[in-house]
């Protein structure tokens, strides 16, 4: 961190893939086996208890067909 | 629950049951038994083969229970990550506990701590076997918390 650098602002990442997964009929278990990850992960991804790898964010974005951006943002606080 | 968590608890059931049949042959209330050394071998031997054991069940059960679904990704192994860090905290703290004693021990020969005799072989052997057990259950304990608290709702 420079000397005098501007504070950077919190703000948290959000996911709208329960959004997508219900449009799509996707089952938490279905998106996990797409994605190589448990169950319990896309849940905790969900909720927005665990933060993914950004590799792990990617594959979901794409399980989807979608732009990353679409699927992820980010909204400062 | 995924594998890994299962594996967390089956392991923490195992760990508990092996320390509670070790200190009931090391301990007589809160003193510890003046066991020989050839019986303090066979209760090493019977800890070390009955935690190997219960191990390669544990995760021989699991691998027949689960399907094709990912047994371990990588929040598993985050989680993982961390309760190591967290297992070897607890046994610097611990041994450092031990080491600290028995300075004291040799410096003042009387403390206000509680008194462990390191040169009494069942002493020693039943200190560091608690700390190895200690460090071991507090890994399974913070393995099965996050696990927990990051797939509750609400």
């Amino acid at each position: 961190m420079g000397e005098g650098g501007a504070a950077v602002p919190k703000g948290r990442v959000e996911n709208a893939i329960r959004q997508l997964r219900t449009e799509r009929g996707l089952t938490q278990q279905a998106l996990a086996d797409a994605v190589g990850a448990t169950r319990q992960t896309i849940v905790a991804v969900e909720a927005g208890k665990y933060a993914p790898s950004l590799e792990l964010a990617f594959r979901i974005s794409r399980a989807f067909g979608r732009p990353f951006e679409e699927v992820w943002r980010f909204r400062p606080e | 629950m995924s594998r890994a968590e299962h594996y967390s608890w089956a392991s923490l059931l195992g760990l508990v049951a092996v320390f509670w049949w070790f200190q009931m042959r090391l301990l007589d209330g809160v003193h510890i038994v003046d066991l020989p050394a050839s019986a303090l071998l066979g209760v090493y031997v019977t800890v070390i083969a009955a935690t190997t054991v219960i191990e390669i069940a544990i995760a021989a059960v699991l691998a027949a229970m689960s399907g094709k679904s990912t047994a371990k990704d990588e929040r598993d192994v985050a989680i993982d990550r961390q309760a190591s860090l967290n297992e070897r905290i607890f046994m610097i703290a611990a041994i450092n506990i031990l080491i600290w004693q028995a300075l004291m021990e040799g410096v003042f020969g009387r403390h206000p701590y509680p008194r462990i005799d390191l040169s009494h072989l069942p002493t020693l052997f039943f200190s560091l076997f608690a700390v190895l057990f200690g460090g071991e259950i507090v890994k399974r304990i913070l393995t099965i918390l996050p696990h927990r608290l990051q797939t509750s709702h609400g």
